[in-house]
């Protein structure tokens, strides 16, 4: 979790030094108060209750869709009245009227690359493989919904879960390519999540699963993680995700500079979750200057219907969740992937709760 | 003891009562003198301690910037 969220940490900073640039919020500099949860969720709630008992923030940026969970479980004081932006993917199934999750929900992402699987690769055979943690089941709960909702069959969608550091991916991957032989006719579409890309795409190589033979997808999966490996064995294979680096415009390519101009990683590449954090930004920036004042309560009636652009020429409005289009890529040599499709997002919980239903129920 | 030497004991105990009680004012004085100074930069400096903080906007960021994946995970 280090290396992922230091670069979103430092894009918040970087955020508040170009906003500072700018004369700060109200006519006052933010300053920013960073505290190291250190990847424990116990320490997430303690943190959380530092930066807003002792701290006094006016709103706090970080956090996962768990780690609110976390924070919110363990009765922190304050933080169910206080605004908080977290930028990572969430199930879309809890709402919390002060937390913004400006991350792709599953019908921003998986499902719109699910439609770009079916109708356009003509997959017809599944597997949905993740980490064994909530988002993953959550989303594959879903998309197993959607895909049945679609006619897939039963016997045609292949589940699997690996725990927390899982090492073995050799049998995974073996497995999944058995799955092709005992239907040569099929291709398949393919989504992992969580801490198991970098060893998961190791593998693939390994055992010479090419991308345009495989069509397989994955989510939550950016130009970070493609950094740390040897990208030649992975061109082709497709991943769907909000941003990507390599889509061309104006912003993208200004904050783009910026944050690689930071003196600790020259080399520094952008991804979606930093992209999130962008947008959180700027709707918090919008929600202040709006009632004219940083208190929460204010602020947090502020919020809902407050849009704030992108970095790739859309603008999402804060609701339940960001609404940004789903975007599907081709992994391309050197840590960046190009953007080939781009998709409305979709509604999941007509599949699961009939189609009656006009909005997401809350679990 | 003479008249003269009776006066002189007398102006000098008038004038050790003079010295001591100027002495006491003026002890007095850099007393008050140090106390209402130290009130006022102690006032100060909580004045601009307090607009220095009332000038910002104090941001939260909360992301782990050490560890790896958590062991225990909420389900």
């Amino acid at each position: 979790m280090a290396i992922s969220e230091t670069t979103l940490k430092d894009t918040v900073l970087f955020l508040i030094d170009e906003q500072n640039k700018k004369g700060g919020v109200l006519g006052k500099k933010l300053e920013a108060v960073v505290v190291d949860p250190a990847s424990n969720w116990p320490l997430f709630a303690e943190k959380a209750r530092e930066l807003i008992t002792k701290n006094k923030v006016a709103v706090v940026f970080g956090l996962l869709d768990l780690g609110v969970a976390q924070i919110r479980a363990a009765g922190v004081q304050g933080v169910e009245q206080h605004p908080v932006s977290t930028p990572c993917n969430t199930r879309g199934r809890r709402a919390n009227a002060t937390c913004s999750y400006t991350g792709a929900a599953p019908n921003q992402q998986a499902i719109p690359a699910v439609d770009y699987l079916m109708k356009d690769e003509k997959v017809k055979r599944w597997v949905l493989a993740g980490t064994d943690y909530v988002y993953p089941r959550t989303t594959n709960k879903i998309l197993e919904a959607y895909l049945k909702s679609k006619g897939v069959k039963q016997e045609d969608i292949m589940i699997n879960y690996t725990p927390f550091g899982h090492s073995d991916w050799q049998t995974i991957v073996a497995d999944i390519k058995r799955v092709r032989l005992g239907r040569q006719e099929d291709r398949r579409g393919l989504h992992h999540h969580g801490d198991a890309n970098v060893p998961f795409y190791k593998e693939l190589g390994n055992q010479g699963v090419k991308g345009d033979r495989h069509s397989g997808c994955r989510i939550l999966v950016g130009e970070e993680e493609l950094a740390g490996i040897d990208t030649k064995p992975l061109l082709g294979h497709l991943a769907a995700w909000n941003y990507f680096e390599s889509i061309k415009t104006t912003a993208n390519r200004e904050v783009h500079q910026g944050l690689a101009g930071l003196p600790k990683n020259p080399k520094r590449v952008t991804n979606d979750p930093m992209e999130a954090h962008v947008i959180g930004f700027a709707m918090w920036v919008k929600a202040v200057e709006k009632v004219k004042s940083t208190d929460a309560d204010k602020v947090i009636d502020a919020l809902p219907g407050i849009e704030a652009p992108n970095l790739t020429g859309a603008s999402p409005r804060c609701f339940r969740t960001t609404t940004s289009p789903s975007r599907c890529s081709l992994a391309k040599s050197r840590a960046t992937a190009s953007s080939m499709w781009c998709g409305r997002p979709r509604a999941w919980w007509p599949a699961m709760h009939g189609r009656r239903s006009s909005r997401a129920p809350r679990t | 003891m003479g008249p003269f030497a009776a006066f002189h004991a007398c102006v000098r105990e008038m004038h050790f009562m003079v010295t001591q009680i100027t002495h006491d004012i003026a002890t007095l004085s850099r007393r008050r003198w140090l106390a209402a100074t130290a009130g006022l930069v102690l006032g100060l400096a909580t004045f601009s301690t307090a607009k220095a903080a009332d000038d910002t906007i104090k941001v939260g960021v909360l992301h782990s910037l050490s560890g790896t994946w958590p062991s225990a995970k909420p389900r």
